[in-house]
């Protein structure tokens, strides 16, 4: 991937206006700039939201660094403590909710491709 | 969120972490003495480290839910059965609160030396374990010479050269 | 006479140069723990062989899925994946525009991990193709242990490329979508866990289904949908574990909160708990909730008065909620080693959605469309 491509690539996921379509005989309305203002929020957002999990994170990382040794990690190790105990079954159930809502990511499971439409 | 309270957010992280005293090592030093400990084992009797004076001892201080625990105890397993007429010993110190669960997977992996029961974490407390598994050596005057901070694949040829220098003294 | 446009993107560029800033100086942070050594592991040697069923709105899935799981050489795990939906289809959309179809959709995919240190690196490879639609994607990811074991960094990046097309006319359109993950996992205290993720994903291309219509006063259009999409999730998730007298964990408790939005204007939010418990040495109970709800797209209307730009009558992209409650129960009926297998589980799950929606109407009733869907799997686990 050259720097450009990479470049555009991320454009696309973080600066791009969404108001362009396939079609260019239709023109742009009111409509369209509202999504450009939500592409420069999107953006902020992300870097934002980005920035808060790690800041979050830092403090409480701080906080439980020196306190638990790794001979008390012995609950942490079961199973039934990890956020994703059987991999299949929650990509599947997974599946179910992202085909039929308008959300998608940020999930234990990281899908593959499928014909959601 | 702005980013200008982003970054005074991270200023005050960066002083909380300068300001944490790093709690570190009230491990024993290479060259001191080990701390002498008595635990219950899976044979008859409890076992004394103190009793093994003379001999090569390591000490593996292992989980049954610790991955690189169970990956190496085969491997020390060999190393006992090899140099043990040579006059080295080893004790597989085990964490888990149910010392029923560790003898079972001491039976499965098949490993021979003899496990001692640390439910209460007395002794990993005592050596400061900041590692699963760790593995130290102690030579035949009881002093700890090596220790090993976790397993990777290849640590065991580290072991074995290691126990057998400390044979020949 | 102040040059607003110079100003905004003056502040813009500094605000990039902060970010960038506080970025370095959070990777630093977590670079300078002194904390102790505690090696990453490759996931678990393991095949699962499940039994999926849906029924719903009309709608009927079933199918197989098989996942195998290998490590080699003690840093390698190879993991392979087959997927199958039977579709018998006669949903809302299709029943009031079309005629019931069935379908079959197959998917495959592979995945390689590597363990180097305190890093796990993979790649994964993924092709789904049913008869109207084919979708090719592979990715990247990396998880590196800091903290001796006590924070997890993840990183991942997906790219996939779908073929979009009709089963009676030669119409064929594409897309193209990239997915950005970064998610931190830490450890709190010797019984709880927190997960924090965010997931961007961009989309360009035709990105609605050709065969559904908009309606305008009451009369059918085609759909028209803007020709990218933008998204960004944040989830934060947490584990707290419960002990008794016999067992260091005999109940975990499990938390999720996800915010979503994206620049067709949906805003959704999802709550989940699930509460496991042992009970015995073999049986492992689960009981789960789920709550999500979303404000619709800015281009939805359940009926449009007059023609726009972006037009779409999707009722993924309307307001609706949803609740689900769900068990699960898995049976460990071999728990000593047989044979290269260390425990087998026989597992079974149970889950009733309802969605409720609030501007999509059942134009058979004239009615707010809603219904109730049970999704059922059955499933083997073998760990070796």
């Amino acid at each position: 991937m050259t720097p450009n491509r990479i470049r555009e690539v991320l454009n696309k996921s973080f600066g791009r206006h969404a108001g362009e379509s396939r079609h260019p005989e239709i023109s742009l309305t009111p409509l369209d700039s509202g999504f450009r203002r939500n592409d420069e929020r999107a953006k902020g957002f992300l870097v934002q939201s980005f920035l808060s999990a790690l800041m979050l994170c830092t403090l409480l990382w701080l906080a439980g660094c020196a306190q638990v040794k790794p001979y008390e990690r012995e609950a942490l190790a079961d199973p039934i403590m990890s956020f994703s105990r059987d991999p299949l079954s929650d990509q599947y159930l997974n599946h179910v909710y992202d085909v039929r809502e308008g959300a998608r990511g940020a999930t234990t499971t990281q899908g593959g491709g499928c014909g959601c439409n | 969120m702005p980013a200008h309270s982003a970054c005074k957010l991270a200023a005050i992280a960066l002083a909380t972490l300068l300001a944490v005293p790093v709690s570190q090592a009230a491990m024993p030093t290479a060259g001191s003495v080990a701390p002498d400990f008595t635990l219950k084992s899976n044979g008859s009797k409890n076992l004394k480290l103190s009793e093994f004076r003379g001999q090569v001892v390591m000490i593996n201080f292992w989980a049954t839910w610790c991955g690189p625990c169970r990956q190496e105890m085969p491997l020390l397993n060999r190393i006992q059965e090899k140099y043990r007429k040579a006059g080295f010993m080893l004790l597989g110190v085990n964490i888990d609160d149910r010392p029923e669960a560790a003898q079972a997977m001491a039976r499965n992996l098949g490993v021979h030396f003899p496990i001692l029961f640390d439910t209460e974490k007395r002794v990993s407390r005592l050596y400061d374990v900041n590692a699963m598994p760790s593995t130290l050596l102690i030579d035949r005057d009881g002093k700890l010479r090596y220790f090993h901070l976790g397993y990777r694949p290849g640590y065991e040829t580290r072991y074995e050269s290691q126990v057998r220098e400390l044979l020949k003294k | 006479m102040i040059d607003f446009e110079r100003v905004e993107n003056l502040s813009h560029a500094r605000c990039q140069a902060r970010n960038r800033a506080a970025l370095l100086l959070f990777l630093a942070v977590f670079l300078a723990c002194p904390c102790t050594v505690l090696a990453a592991v490759l996931p678990d040697d393991r095949t699962d062989t499940l039994y999926h069923y849906y029924d719903g709105g009309g709608v009927t899935v079933r199918g197989p899925a098989l996942l195998v799981r290998k490590s080699v050489a003690d840093t390698v795990s190879l993991s392979g994946r087959y997927y199958v939906d039977t579709i018998s289809s006669a949903s809302i959309d299709v029943v009031t525009t079309a005629s019931p179809y069935k379908d079959k959709r197959e998917e495959f995919g592979a995945g390689i991990d590597y363990l180097h240190g305190n890093s796990l690196m993979g790649v994964t490879l993924s092709s789904s193709k049913e008869n109207d639609y084919q979708a090719d994607s592979f990715g990247l990811n990396v998880s590196h242990d800091l903290a001796g074991g006590l924070t997890t960094v993840n990183l991942g990046y997906s790219q996939g490329y779908d073929i979009v097309q009709r089963v009676d006319t030669s119409f064929e359109e594409d897309i193209n979508r990239y997915n950005f993950r970064l998610g931190v996992t830490q450890v709190l205290s010797r019984s709880l866990l927190l997960g924090v993720n965010f997931e961007g994903i961009a989309e360009e291309g035709y990105l609605s289904n050709p065969y559904r219509s908009a309606r305008i006063l009451g009369a059918s259009l085609p759909e028209r949908y803007p020709g990218t999409r933008d998204s960004q999730a944040v989830a934060v998730r947490a584990v707290q574990a419960f002990s008794s007298g016999s067992r260091p964990v005999i109940s975990s408790l499990r938390a999720e909160y996800r915010y979503f939005r994206d620049n067709w204007g949906i805003r959704s939010n999802t709550l989940a708990f699930a509460l496991q418990r042992y009970f015995g040495d073999r049986v492992l109970g689960e009981a789960r909730y789920r709550y999500y709800q979303q404000s619709a797209a800015s281009f939805y209307s359940d009926n449009f008065t007059t023609e726009m730009v972006y037009m779409a009558r999707d009722k993924e992209l309307s307001t609706f909620t949803s609740h689900s409650l769900g068990y699960k129960v898995s049976w460990k009926f071999l728990d000593r080693k047989y044979s290269f297998i260390d425990r087998m589980s026989l597992n079974f799950t149970h889950d009733y959605i309802n969605f409720d929606y609030q501007d999509f109407t059942d134009v058979r009733t004239g009615e707010a469309y809603s219904f109730g869907a049970n999704v059922l799997q059955l499933f083997v686990s073998a760990w070796y």
